[in-house]
Parts: C-alpha cells; sequence; structure tokens
C-alpha cells in the first residue's frame, strides 16, 4: 500500500468516525431524572395535553378513535406524508407490542431526547422536540398514567420512507440542529397564566408542531412561530393562531379559552379538521389550563 | 351556506349565556337547517373536488356514504329540536347541543382547515 492510499485511507476512517460520532444518540442518565414517585393522577393531565391518543390510540373501523376508545394505545395509524409513511406504534402498557417492559429512563428518553430503549433515534413525527420542554416530572407522571391503560397486543409495521430519509442514524445531525433541551423554568413562575400557558403549548400541547410553518430541512421555523402553514397532511392551510391571525386578531382570551372548551368560534363555527381531535383533548384540561392557553397566545409577538 | 354558519349565532349565544333564550329565535335558525340541509349534498357535485379555496375535504367524495349519514345526523337532530320546541334554556340545551354536536361531527373528517 502506498502512502497516498493510507493516507486516503486513514480520512475515510477518520470522516466515517465523525460521521458516527455526530450522528450518535445522546441520552440522559440515571442521575438525571429526579428522587420523585410519579403520580397516576397528574400524568392524566398530561395526557391529554399531550395529545397522545390522537396519533397512538388504534383506529376504529378506518375512523379516529372516540371516548373510551382514545385509552386503547395500540397504534397503527398512518400519517402519508412527503417523506413517506409514518405507521404510529403500540404505546400501550403490552410488555412485548407496547412499551409495558420500559423503564422510567427509557420512556423520559424517548419523550425527551427521541431515542429508543435499544439506541435507535425516533423520527421527529413523535413530537419530541416539543416534549424535550417538558418539566422531567411531567413526563414521568404521564408514564404512571399509561401504566394504568390496558395492555394492548398487537404490533404495527415499519415505516416505509424514501432514501435518505430511512436512514435512521441521520437524525442524529437533525437533532443537533433542531433538538433544543433547555428546559423551562419549572417553579417560580408556574401562578402566572402566561407561564403555564407557555408550558402546556410549546411543552406537552406541541402546538408549533403543526401551527409552526417547518424549514426545508423539517425543522420549525422559529422565526415564524405559531404563525401558520401549509398543512403539512396535505390539502389547506393551519392557521396562524399569533394575535396577527386571521381567526384569532378578533377573538378574546375568554373566546380563545371557549374555543377549546367547546369546539364553537365566537361565530359559532365549528371546529374542523384535525383540530376536532385536539379540541376534543383540550376540553379534558381544567379551565384553568385553557385560560392559560389563552392568555399565553394573547401575549405572543404578532407575526404576520 | 353562509345562512347556516349565520343561523348558528344567535343560538350559540343563547346557549353561552350571552343572550336570553328566546324559542322562536332559535325556531328560526332550525328552520333555515331544514330548509337548507335536506339539499346540503347538492353544494357537492362530482368533479367539483378542487374549486378554489375550498374547505371541502376531499373525504366527501371519497367517503360520500360517510358524509350523507353525516348530513341525515344533522337533518335528524334539528327536525327533533323543532318537535321539542324546548321552553326554557334548560331544556333547550341538550336539544340544540345535538344539533350543534353535528355540525362538530362533520366538520370533522369532511372540512379541511384554511387560514
Amino acid at each position: 500500500m502506498g502512502g497516498w492510499s493510507r493516507l486516503l485511507l486513514a480520512l475515510v476512517v477518520i470522516v466515517a468516525a465523525a460521521g458516527w460520532w455526530l450522528t450518535r444518540p445522546v441520552t440522559l442518565g440515571p442521575d438525571d431524572l429526579p428522587d420523585y414517585t410519579p403520580d397516576a393522577i397528574a400524568g392524566e393531565r398530561q395526557f391529554w395535553a399531550g395529545g397522545c391518543a390522537s396519533c397512538h390510540a388504534s383506529p376504529v373501523d378506518g375512523k379516529r378513535a372516540r371516548g373510551d376508545d382514545k385509552l386503547l394505545l395500540g397504534g397503527g395509524l398512518e400519517l402519508d406524508t412527503p417523506y413517506g409513511v409514518f405507521r404510529v406504534p403500540n404505546v400501550s402498557p403490552h410488555p412485548e407490542d407496547g412499551i409495558g417492559g420500559w423503564s422510567m429512563l427509557d420512556f423520559v428518553n424517548a419523550m425527551q431526547r427521541g431515542v429508543a430503549p435499544d439506541g435507535r433515534h425516533y423520527y421527529p413525527s413523535f413530537p419530541y422536540t416539543s416534549y424535550a420542554k417538558m418539566p422531567v416530572r411531567d413526563v414521568m407522571d404521564l408514564k404512571a398514567y399509561i401504566d394504568t391503560l390496558p395492555a394492548v397486543p398487537g404490533r404495527v409495521d415499519e415505516h416505509s420512507l424514501g432514501f435518505p430519509w430511512s436512514v435512521r442514524r441521520g437524525l442524529g445531525l437533525w437533532k443537533r440542529r433542531y433538538l433544543d433541551t433547555e428546559r423551562f423554568v419549572e417553579v417560580g413562575d408556574a401562578d402566572d397564566p402566561v407561564a403555564r400557558g407557555r408550558l402546556l403549548v410549546e411543552g406537552a400541547g406541541h402546538c408549533g408542531e403543526c401551527h409552526t410553518p417547518r424549514d426545508s430541512f423539517g425543522g420549525m421555523d422559529r422565526s415564524r412561530w405559531l404563525a401558520g402553514g401549509p398543512d403539512p397532511e396535505g390539502k389547506g392551510r393551519v392557521p396562524n393562531i399569533t394575535p396577527a391571525g386571521k381567526n384569532l386578531a378578533d377573538w378574546s382570551a375568554n373566546d380563545i379559552a371557549y374555543y377549546l372548551e367547546s369546539g364553537f368560534t365566537p361565530e359559532f363555527d365549528t371546529v374542523g379538521g384535525t383540530m376536532v381531535a385536539v379540541q376534543e383533548n383540550m376540553a379534558r384540561l381544567d379551565k384553568a389550563d385553557r385560560d392559560a392557553i389563552a392568555a399565553y397566545l394573547k401575549a405572543l409577538p404578532a407575526v404576520d | 351556506m353562509e345562512d347556516v354558519g349565520a343561523a348558528a349565532k344567535p343560538v350559540g349565544l343563547m346557549l353561552r349565556g350571552e343572550q336570553e333564550y328566546d324559542w322562536a329565535v332559535a325556531l328560526e335558525s332550525l328552520q333555515t337547517w331544514r330548509e337548507v340541509g335536506g339539499e346540503f349534498g347538492k353544494h357537492f357535485p362530482e368533479g367539483s373536488e378542487s374549486g378554489s379555496g375550498t374547505e371541502a375535504a376531499p373525504a366527501i367524495w371519497e367517503d360520500r356514504d360517510g358524509f350523507e349519514a353525516a348530513l341525515t345526523d344533522w337533518n335528524e337532530a334539528t327536525s327533533s329540536a323543532i318537535a321539542a320546541a324546548p321552553a326554557t334554556l334548560d331544556e333547550a340545551r341538550p336539544v340544540l347541543g345535538a344539533v350543534f354536536n353535528t355540525c362538530k361531527d362533520c366538520h370533522d373528517g369532511y372540512r379541511i382547515e384554511t387560514d
């Protein structure tokens, strides 16, 4: 082997190693979990705020689950996107087919670092970039609640994605750019409705995942936070929900809270499309939570 | 279709307690819905799927039976409310609420959101 070949080989090895290192899964360790006994009742609030059922509840006769069927988290919904078809997994407490065998740390790493127990990256169709903003205790409460739900048997097939999206490892690079793990201040301002609303909207509620437009790499364009954009699932547009939005400009905070509770606009038009499931989830929260979301939305900078 | 939406406001304000309950006002809205409701499906003929600025979801044509069933639910709820002729707000809440829920049920799968 000549000197040049050896140099080239060394370069290839260095680049490959750097790529491997840059795309590696970054996870939390046992010491990152607080000494805390999770509360399943508090977790139910996170479950509805987080909209878990909207994706993970198994469809019934091809339609979205309603009522108590929302508690059967067997997965199976298919999300048809420009990247390919994402198949929503079983997250019921079933020990083999769901997440019944997961430790608390496994669950927190999935929710807040987008990493599976076997170390694989999750695709951001699972909105961990938002869930990363939740206080870790809220995430622990959520697991305690999910553990009380029925175990649903059955595994869901893998996603069918086109190249290069099919290369899961590459998500490590995507996360370096888009996964901001800095959490909000957990205590001190929790009584302030805007702060409470911020946690719900930016964290569990993951409103920005649809209401904030995405850039060319599929990350949220934070300069246009909640300013709406094309519907990622196809036809139509997702409304701008900043105070500059055509819909919300004339709504009072009470109007927003009433809409989230009842599904009716101030003109008594109804919620429609994929927002119906979201609104039904919001209706299960306390009034103070809906009021907090409204206060936060009214406090946002207006983006045209 | 604008008439359908406009008729909702007075009923909604009464249900929300922001306007005094008046059966005559509610009846007027219900009659508008009964008139328009029976013919509503005709607003969405085959071939009109891609009208500009439409809020009509492709599901209207892909799942016509489901769409028609949702319209039937609405018409039946409207007729039941008219027949019930509730005298007080407390009596009106469940029957008028049932009509409103059929609005939402149909917009759930058969309308897309626009800005």
